[in-house]
């Protein structure tokens, strides 16, 4: 039997009880339909943190102080056990690890500084971070105007800060904030350079630290650690950020950094959850937000997966209840020639009929339904052509799976036994 | 009296070449048919044995019982014998499996069925071309011939009426258009009267006199001896053998049916 006579009959077959047909799809065509949500969701979650990775600079390995502003008296007392052991992060350290080893080609040392910052009477809501010359080039930023810290800043701690443009927009609602000035911890800051807004932003991604990126006020590291207010057990520096030398391995970057500072700050008998540091790549980052992306895609393919056995259920039952009202039909064909692949091919082929349209019809939902979250949550979602095969092949499968049974039954009957059902 | 009653028409359907009346297209041997059914295997055909003639027309008769619808199942390829040697147009119906009994079934029966077992979904056309879907032949030419042999039964005009939108004498003139599409060796009726008032049952039967003077084979199952009479030939039967054959001296003769023509039922 040729496909067009196949497709045909399938379609007459459908044609005969199309609002059973129609109600038989819904199963499918909500499953694929979240097939369709599930992986343009996560795609476009993936897209998102790959973009903020590139913001953030995926060559690069972070150390990193446990937070002693943590509100937690269990951390506090760590803190506390760790103190007796190392001074926390200092600039020292870092430095002496750079020329100790030939793996990275540049380290920008970050201090926070929890201080007011005022506009004249009104509060700046930004974070003073006290950084050197060379973060600019480990973060791969850009400037919009002006220009970064230099080294005499540094040298002389001078009261500059570079503000970033979601600051400008605010604060000073101006072309240009260069010349323009802050008091930072009461002290003025000369601004002397705007940077470019980073990347379009989620409240998902605080890990990434890229919400805090874009409110970010910085001042020379010696200004930070010399003219601002420096709290008891705070680490001198908070963060390193250590850029590893193109074509080396980020990862034994990650292990060497490791080991030397489990000797600089002797924990080696103390465990990973108990040091006063951490040592994080990049794109670990992206790792553990897979991670949590993981969950959401497990309860959505979990759902899909029960939705397209539902339907595949709804296409078993239909199809036997179309094979047992079309036994006469079943013995017309096989008196006149039919062979039971034919009738098996025959009835088949209308499960895929309705796991096809359903298919189709659950990508058209998927995508509505991924314009609709895209519009009402602000997440970011993606649909690669790979996601709507893989969703109608999934309805497809299901029409296999589902599909044969039925047709396996119709293909068996006794011609003869077909021919008498009235 | 019947002149040039199966002559006169649009397209005539040629019999199988290097075959004239004589040669045997059922030949049958000591064929038996046992069911295995829940209260004990039950002797259907006990060994019957007969042979039909191209160009023959022969009516098995029977009452109910008497094994003729088993029969004509084991002539129609439905289901093999238990025992015995059933050659239909020279092939040995025995040795063949499910999928070469369909073949069978498609190329050389065209059967007939007292409740015309037409599909309502589909036209006729496509209802008398259905034989040829599983034939493999191309679109067109199914459709072409399917056409034809509508033609041939007066229906020329009604080609996509649907089976409900006719009568009963009309549908089961498609069904014979549908039996003939193929060309088969043997056209194979079951009661085809039995549904039809007797004008159109007479009417049938003057059908199948025509196609039996253009040369088809044609056996009838019915358990009219009237039916049966139209005929050349009754093989009687009788709890699952052959009581006797009878040859019928001067067949009935149903109303002049001009194959090709508009069916006067059509009015």
């Amino acid at each position: 039997m040729d496909f067009l006579s196949v497709l045909r009959i399938g379609l007459q077959g459908l044609a005969v009880h199309k609002v059973r047909a129609a109600l038989s799809m819904l199963g499918i065509i909500f499953g694929v339909a979240s097939v369709v949500a599930v992986i343009s969701v996560s795609e476009g979650a993936r897209g998102e943190v790959l973009k903020q990775l590139a913001a953030l600079g995926a060559n690069n390995v972070i150390v990193r102080g446990i937070d002693w502003r943590a509100d937690n008296t269990v951390a506090r007392e760590k803190k506390k056990t760790a103190r007796l052991r190392s001074d926390g992060l200092t600039v020292r350290e870092a430095d002496a690890v750079v020329s100790a080893c030939d793996l990275f080609i540049a380290h920008a040392p970050m201090r926070k500084v929890f201080v007011p910052v005022r506009r004249g009477e009104a509060t700046v809501s930004g974070d003073v971070v006290g950084t050197t010359p060379p973060f600019l080039q480990v973060m791969n930023f850009s400037l919009r105007e002006g220009r970064w810290l230099n080294e005499a800043d540094e040298t002389v701690s001078r009261r500059v800060c570079v503000i970033e443009d979601a600051i400008r927009q605010e604060v000073f609602k101006t072309a240009s904030a260069v010349g323009e000035s802050l008091v930072i911890d009461q002290e003025p800051y000369v601004i002397v350079g705007v940077l470019e807004s980073k990347v379009a932003t989620d409240e998902k991604y605080d890990k990434a630290d890229i919400k805090a990126l874009n409110r970010r006020i910085y001042i020379p590291l010696s200004a930070a650690l010399l003219r601002t207010t420096r709290e008891p057990l705070s680490d001198e520096v908070h963060e390193v950020k250590f850029q590893v030398k193109p074509g080396l391995d980020i990862y034994s970057a990650e292990a060497y950094l490791s080991r030397f500072y489990e000797t600089a700050h002797r924990m080696e008998n103390v465990s990973k959850e108990n040091r006063d540091y951490q040592v994080l790549v990049a794109q670990d980052l992206l790792k553990q937000v897979e991670e949590s992306q993981k969950i959401f895609n497990i309860v959505m393919l979990c759902s899909a997966g029960i939705s397209l056995l539902v339907g595949g259920i709804g296409i078993m039952n239909i199809m036997l209840a179309n094979v047992t009202e079309r036994r006469r039909e079943v013995g017309i064909r096989r008196a006149v020639g039919a062979t039971q692949p034919d009738i098996l091919k025959q009835f088949l082929f209308e499960s895929l009929i309705i796991c096809t349209l359903g298919g189709v019809a659950g990508c058209i939902l998927g995508v509505a339904f991924t314009f609709a979250v895209e519009h009402w949550t602000n997440w970011s979602t993606s649909l690669p052509w790979w996601g709507m095969f893989a969703a109608v092949g999934v309805s497809l499968l299901d029409g296999v799976c589902f599909g044969t049974f039925p047709a396996w039954k119709a293909a068996k009957l006794d011609p003869i036994e077909a021919l008498r059902y009235e | 009296m019947i002149e040039n009653g199966g002559l006169d028409m649009p397209r005539p359907i040629p019999l199988p070449d290097g075959h004239g009346a004589g040669d045997a297209v059922i030949e049958i041997r000591d064929i038996e048919k046992i069911y295995q059914l829940e209260g004990g295997p039950v002797h259907a055909l006990k060994g019957i044995s007969f042979t039909v003639r191209r160009g023959e027309f022969v009516s098995i008769m029977g009452q109910s019982g008497s094994g003729k619808s088993t029969l004509l199942h084991v002539l129609g390829c439905l289901h093999k014998a238990s025992t015995g040697t059933f050659l239909l147009d020279g092939v040995d119906i025995a040795a063949l499996d499910d999928e070469q009994l369909s073949r069978i079934r498609n190329e050389k029966v065209g059967m007939v069925f007292q409740k015309f077992n037409l599909l309502s979904q589909e036209d006729i056309v496509h209802n008398v071309a259905l034989p040829l879907v599983y034939a493999h032949v191309p679109r067109h030419a199914r459709l072409d011939l399917a056409r034809g042999a509508l033609e041939l039964m007066g229906l020329g005009d009604r080609l996509h009426h649907k089976p409900t939108e006719i009568s009963g004498g009309q549908s089961q003139r498609v069904a014979i258009a549908r039996a003939l599409v193929t060309e088969p060796a043997l056209i194979l009726a079951d009661e085809p009267t039995g549904n039809l008032d007797s004008r159109t049952g007479e009417e049938i039967m003057g059908v199948f006199q025509a196609l039996h003077r253009m040369g088809r084979t044609i056996v009838q199952v019915t358990h009219d001896r009237e039916k049966a009479e139209y005929s050349q030939r009754i093989v009687h039967l009788k709890d699952g053998l052959i009581e006797k054959v009878e040859t019928v001296e001067r067949p009935r003769q149903a109303p002049i049916v001009q194959l090709g023509a508009k069916a006067k039922s059509l009015n």
